[in-house]
């Protein structure tokens, strides 16, 4: 193919906005003195549908086999030039645009140096297009099997989720049964069922689907490989057993821990987390007409999930017990569905809702508790402190993620984001994503959620899983970084500092070097960002269509200016 | 070096096609100028940046920079973080052969930001045509 470059450069007007400040005719008998430059045409708008037609009909004519295109680089006008070398039937990497609209022509004003500039650029288009090389689609052979860890609700509605798309399921639970954290709560916002109710139906589900196996204390010990082919070794008792898994969902949730110390308090009866009145109110005590204290704030303020548990619990004592509900805060955080209305709802219904900012000192004192405050809006009229008796204090706990969430992101190899939770890859696309592909989130383990979110969470998940893992076999196009064997050294550079972990270090016969090994890149996992072919010291590594030689032609074909 | 009031230095500008294309593309539809002699050379991630391209771009052009996603927020982690070494690493040799160090750069900034791009290669420009022309261009 090398000997028998032809490149085709196609020469866009824009509808004159190009030719207003360049000339046609300057560039287009610079670049016909280039060698392998085969045939030059301009057009008033080449990106119409007619002219489509006619780069295809030109392309079989001249038999070219590398085509540059000199107006705009756009991402929409890069898809269009691709479809039409494909209908040409050439590989559509085999394209290189030359942006003169957005550099030359919408920047600058008409002048010599202008004229200079474009021819340049054009140069360094046609320079790049000589070296152009094709990428081909391949097969990979991938495994139908989901992981998913954590037998919480949203590890096991992942697991539903999964099933239900196909796939067979892994449940891997490091507890002895099932529930996860649910089973300690009294009721869930945003659901009218009972937590115990929703959960036995869950739990029945999981262990009655035949394409789900549900394996109990059990946790993820190592990994190996990447999506499509992950190694995972499962511990339990103290042995570990390899399963091959094709996708990794985490659903590992969050944890809770009551502090009282914080606000000067010990454990005591009346000294209660949120949690402990979830665990309380499920029970069936009794607060008919007591005085409780809540407290939200000092540094619990992160997350929504506090506030919308105490505005929730507040409402419910009110409602229920009739009891009388002081709520104290510096700050109150009710944006979501219908919270807001919880929130109104349990002003109507009497709940006292005191605000406070730094000022606030509790005592417990013979089973009551004191608290004094300074309220910021009435302590410019009535100075002076306030001072409210109570039966039970509820402060809120601090939400961590669960035990062992560092050591799996360890063996995940993923990043911790805020507060040590997992990190998600962007909330703007998908939050369930994680920087590797293959690896997805689901629940709390990304940051303390809400039991009405689970479901489209989970729902999420399935669907990436299904969209990349759709068949026995995936056709990929293999954009993915290559590696020459012959001087891959195997030094570890590349598989250390891929954002994505898609490096893994292949062995065999094939790889021509003295440790018959290579790294290698796996197409489904590669975001193609070129930061392995950068960092290799020994330059084994190519990134299609930004190789080495490609930038280095364009660097090249520039002229020098003493 | 004189400083000579006429010259106008060559930039090689390598952008991330993630944040420094797009924003020249912003300054394109904002038809923000900018000087003619910078060209730019399409990356898709700044991480891809070698201290090879660097040095070949300094055997034709005066200055070098590499556009970048802001700081922690880079589509793939950790690239412009590994385009900062590499600027700096190019710093050192560029040091060691006796060309300025400051010929070689490296600006953060996002996709929205057309005015701000203007602003960054005007500012390197100018400090570029203060430094004069490269002594080690490669003339053939």
């Amino acid at each position: 193919m090398e000997n028998n470059t032809r490149i085709g450069v196609f020469f866009c007007n824009c509808n004159g906005k190009i030719t207003e400040k360049v000339d046609y005719e300057e560039i287009t008998s610079e670049i016909k003195k280039l060698p392998q430059v085969e045939y030059v045409r301009d057009s008033q708008n080449l990106c119409a549908h007619l002219e489509g037609e006619l780069i295809c009909k030109e392309i079989s004519k001249n038999q070219l086999n590398r085509i540059v295109v000199i107006g705009c680089a756009g991402s929409r006008e890069e898809g269009f030039f691709r479809e039409v070398l494909v209908k040409a039937g050439l590989n559509p990497h085999l394209l290189s645009m030359v942006n003169l609209l957005g550099e030359c022509c919408a920047v600058h004003e008409k002048n010599p140096q202008v004229k200079v500039k474009s021819i340049e650029l054009a140069r360094m288009g046609v320079a790049r297009a000589a070296l152009l090389e094709e990428v081909k689609h391949g097969d990979v052979p991938v495994n139908r099997t989901v992981l998913v860890i954590g037998g919480g609700l949203a590890g096991m509605e992942t697991a539903l989720e999964n099933a239900a798309r196909g796939f067979k399921v892994i449940l891997a639970e490091k507890e002895d049964k099932l529930g996860g954290r649910l089973a300690r709560v009294n009721s869930i916002i945003g659901v009218d069922r009972k937590p115990a109710e929703l959960l036995d139906e869950k739990v029945k589900a999981v262990t009655s689907n035949p394409a789900i196996e549900v394996r109990t204390n059990t946790r993820l010990g190592d990994l190996d490989g990447n999506i499509g082919g992950f190694t995972a070794w499962l511990v339990k008792d103290g042995t570990e057993t390899p399963v091959e898994v094709g996708a990794i969902v985490v659903a590992t949730g969050v944890q809770t821990i009551f502090c009282p110390v914080k606000y000067g308090l010990s454990i005591a009866d009346n000294v209660i987390g949120q949690m402990k009145l979830e665990r309380l109110l499920a029970d069936g005590k009794d607060f008919n007409r007591k005085n409780i204290s809540m407290i939200i704030g000092k540094g619990t303020e992160a997350f929504n999930l506090p506030f919308v548990i105490a505005v929730k619990n507040a409402l419910l004592l009110r409602q229920k017990f009739n009891a009388t509900v002081n709520l104290f805060y510096t700050n109150i955080k009710v944006g979501g569905d219908n919270w807001e209305k919880m929130y109104t709802d349990a002003r109507a219904a009497g709940v006292n809702f005191f605000k406070f900012e730094d000022n606030i000192e509790i005592a417990a004192n013979n089973g009551e508790i004191i608290i004094n405050y300074e309220d910021p809006f009435l302590g410019n009229k009535v100075p002076g402190t306030y001072k409210i008796t109570s039966d039970y204090i509820v402060l809120p706990e601090e939400l961590v993620p669960s035990e062992g969430t560092e050591e799996l992101a360890g063996v995940l190899r993923l990043e911790l984001g805020p507060a040590s939770f997992l990190s998600i890859d962007n909330a703007h696309i998908l939050p369930e994503m994680t920087s590797r592909d293959g690896i997805y989130l689901a629940g709390s383990c990304q940051m303390p959620g809400f039991v009405n979110e689970i479901e489209i969470s989970a729902k999420a998940v399935a669907e990436e899983i299904f969209r990349k893992l759709y068949d026995e076999k995936v056709s990929v196009e293999m954009t993915q970084p290559y590696v020459d064997a012959t001087k891959c050294v195997v030094c570890l550079t590349c598989y250390r500092c891929c954002p994505h972990g898609a490096i893994t270090i292949e062995h065999g016969e094939q790889y021509e070097n003295l440790y018959k090994s290579a790294a290698v890149m796996n197409p489904l996992a590669c975001r193609k960002c070129g930061i392995c072919a950068a960092e290799c010291p020994g330059k084994a590594i190519q990134l299609p269509d930004y190789t080495d030689s490609q930038i280095l032609a364009q660097l090249e074909a520039m002229e020098v200016q003493p | 070096m004189s400083t000579n009031q006429n010259f106008q230095p060559k930039i090689v500008v390598f952008a991330c096609e993630n944040s420094g294309w797009l924003a020249a593309e912003h300054a394109a539809e904002l038809c923000l100028s900018y000087p003619e002699k910078v060209e730019m050379i399409k990356l898709p991630c700044s991480g891809k940046i070698d201290v090879l391209f660097f040095m070949k771009a300094l055997e034709k052009a005066d200055g070098t920079a590499v556009l970048a996603c802001q700081k922690e927020n880079c589509k793939f982690l950790k690239g412009n973080v590994r385009a900062e070494q590499r600027v700096s690493q190019t710093g050192k040799i560029l040091k060691e052969i006796g060309i300025e160090e400051e010929r070689v750069g490296i600006f953060y900034l996002a996709a929205n930001m057309g005015h701000k791009f203007t602003e960054i290669v005007q500012g390197f420009y100018d400090k570029i045509r203060e430094l004069g022309p490269n002594p080690g261009k490669v003339i053939k």
